[in-house]
């Protein structure tokens, strides 16, 4: 990515609302969130203090290369995301020492076990509501889960 | 404070979510906030420790989904929830649940819970306890004999209620017992003909009602006080509008009668935790008769709070961590005259709801002047729950400059981008009747926006 579209990118985010931008094209990936950290400190040499929603700082990350910038997009997505429906920890196989339920890659069909939710010494099992790839796995074996917490993409 | 509880799970939201997180913090406890969907941007979630999505916006699939709640203190390692006032407060599945999971409840014994809240065995529990209960028969009155010998014992007015009625029909006043005879024939005539059921019974009619409640704590060693009581009669369709502490209109007599009444209910069912006997106060503004017994924590505690110096929230908090109750009742002390009034976002005028984006906050203060609101700046007000914003409330040394006080602070209270009821409280504490405390559980009826 040039400079100049990256500095596009940054001022255009920094304008909106937007809270982290995600990019990706031909595996060139970048990210940007905005940081809306403590008010500014006061300083009597500075323009008078805006109001906290609007002060903000663009912080800039980086990963491999950058892809070509076109105008800012939604964070680009690719196929559905499955999300949590309980409250629970997250677990990829069935028991600890079996074979996990899938993976990056693994094609799925309706209604294929995906992983376990676990609350209450219950191991609810999460389906997949459509066939289709893992593109993504989203959650870690063993992380606390909560409602409507992103767990797979699937394509 | 003792080591039986570190980390406390906040089943609520809104205002008494931010109230019980800051009574944590204050005991060095740690904070578990559970929110809705709709709830994302609620100040409890950003000021509580750790937090947990538990469900969309529909509170039975969020706020009131015991399974998901649990489960979050699970996951997070709370070793206590508190349920905060309505949604799961008054559950006594949920307090049974909790104690199965080793999860501690903060309130009374589930068993409390379910003995109080049935209105039947709560009526029978207070005569146990020896409380005075509104005098009236106890099922329908079979002969016009029967009705003139349970009126003289009960003594005039007497009201005459169908069992079977309701929306106000079916209803009669009868002031003396000349009237009794003809009141008694229409009432059962206009029950037969409107449900089919001719039977009616008979209860005191209290001609100018209040609503006077006792505040009541106590621990799990047995040990239990009163800290005096609140006046919550301006109502407006059974919803408490503005609370005040002490009563304005009974005496220390009658205070202290009521106090012991309230600890003799406590003792009766080996209450522990905060909870509030209701009271209906007669016109002599001396009788007093058991309602109901509130087992949580009350909307309207801050007004306790100011006048008598005690964290009401952090006696529940501590009393669940096993602490003995050091506050002796001859330690209570009244201080001066605390009002409340619940600050809606809803018209003053057509009392309509009114969410939508806080655009501009200002909020009052000074001495004696606490707001107790999770309300802020930018912040979105959901359409999904109750309207309340939050609690004014304040505190001076008579009912008179109290008021004055509120007024002020009213005028302050500035919420841009919304409507709130401000205004309304503004009108009904100038009102004459509410100043010469000559109100009654009907007063703000002339207040409500006229049906057309």
């Amino acid at each position: 990515m040039l400079l100049k579209e990256l500095e596009k990118i940054i001022r255009i985010v920094e304008k909106s609302e937007i809270a982290e931008l995600e990019w990706e094209k031909n595996k060139e990936r970048i990210r940007i969130r905005k940081d809306n950290g403590p008010a500014a400190p006061m300083n009597y040499y500075a323009a008078p203090m805006q109001s906290a929603p609007q002060a903000r700082e663009a912080v800039v990350s980086v990963a491999p290369a950058v892809a070509t910038a076109a105008e800012a997009a939604k964070p680009a997505a690719r196929g559905k995301e499955v999300t949590s429906p309980f409250v629970g920890t997250f677990y990829s196989s069935p028991s600890p020492t079996a074979k996990k339920y899938c993976d990056v890659g693994t094609q799925v069909k309706k209604g294929d076990v995906l992983c376990i939710i676990e609350a209450m010494k219950i191991m609810n099992e999460i389906e997949a509501d459509f066939p289709g790839k893992i593109v993504a796995v989203l959650a870690k074996d063993g992380q606390p889960v909560q409602y409507g917490q992103p767990l797979f993409q699937i394509e | 404070m003792a080591h039986k509880i570190r980390k406390v799970l906040v089943a609520n939201r809104g205002e008494i979510a931010l109230r019980v997180i800051r009574a944590c913090k204050d005991l060095g406890l740690e904070t578990v906030a559970v929110y809705s969907q709709a709830d994302e941007h609620s100040l409890h979630v950003k000021l509580a420790d750790e937090a947990v999505c538990i469900g969309p916006a529909p509170s039975k699939q969020s706020y009131l989904n015991i399974p998901f709640v649990i489960a979050a203190a699970e996951v997070t390692g709370a070793d206590a929830i508190h349920p905060g006032y309505g949604f799961l407060s008054e559950n006594a599945e949920f307090a049974r649940i909790c104690r199965d999971c080793n999860i501690k409840f903060i309130g009374p014994k589930p068993e409390s819970i379910a003995l109080l809240g049935d209105k039947v065995s709560a009526r029978t529990t207070a005569v146990k306890a020896g409380l005075p209960l509104l005098p009236g028969t106890k099922g329908a009155v079979k002969s016009l004999e029967e009705a003139q010998s349970e009126a003289n014992k009960i003594g005039f007015p007497v009201i005459l209620k169908a069992t079977a009625g309701g929306g106000g029909r079916g209803i009669q006043v009868v002031h003396d017992k000349e009237k009794l005879a003809s009141s008694f024939e229409r009432v059962r005539s206009e029950a037969g003909a409107a449900f089919g059921n001719a039977d009616v019974y008979l209860e005191k009619f209290c001609q100018s009602p209040r609503h006077v409640e006792i505040q009541v704590v106590a621990d799990e060693h047995g040990n239990a006080i009163f800290l005096g009581e609140r006046d919550c009669t301006v109502q407006r369709r059974h919803q408490k509008m503005i609370e005040e502490a002490p009563c304005p209109v009974i005496s220390e007599d009658t205070r202290k009668k009521m106090g012991a009444a309230a600890i003799a209910l406590v003792k009766e069912v080996g209450y522990w935790n905060v909870g509030t006997v209701e009271f209906l106060l007669d016109t002599d503004r001396k009788s007093f008769y058991f309602m109901e017994m509130n087992t949580r924590v009350q909307v309207e505690h801050p007004v306790t709070e100011m006048i008598t110096g005690i964290d009401i929230v952090k006696l529940q908090l501590q009393i669940a961590a096993g602490e003995k109750l050091t506050i002796r009742q001859e330690d209570v002390k009244l201080k001066g005259h605390a009002m409340e009034v619940r600050i809606n976002a809803e018209d003053p005028d057509t009392m309509k709801p009114f969410p939508g984006k806080i655009e501009g906050l200002h909020v009052p203060g000074g001495f004696g002047v606490r707001f107790d609101s999770f309300i802020y700046d930018q912040y979105t007000v959901v359409p999904h729950y109750d309207s309340m914003l939050g609690k004014l409330i304040t505190h001076e040394e008579n009912r008179e400059m109290c008021i004055k006080k509120m007024l002020r602070a009213l005028e302050e209270l500035k919420v841009g981008g919304i409507k709130v009821n401000s205004a309304f409280y503004s009108k009904v504490l100038k009102n004459k009747k509410f100043l010469d405390n000559q109100y009654d559980t009907n007063f703000l009826e002339e207040f409500l926006p006229k049906k057309s």
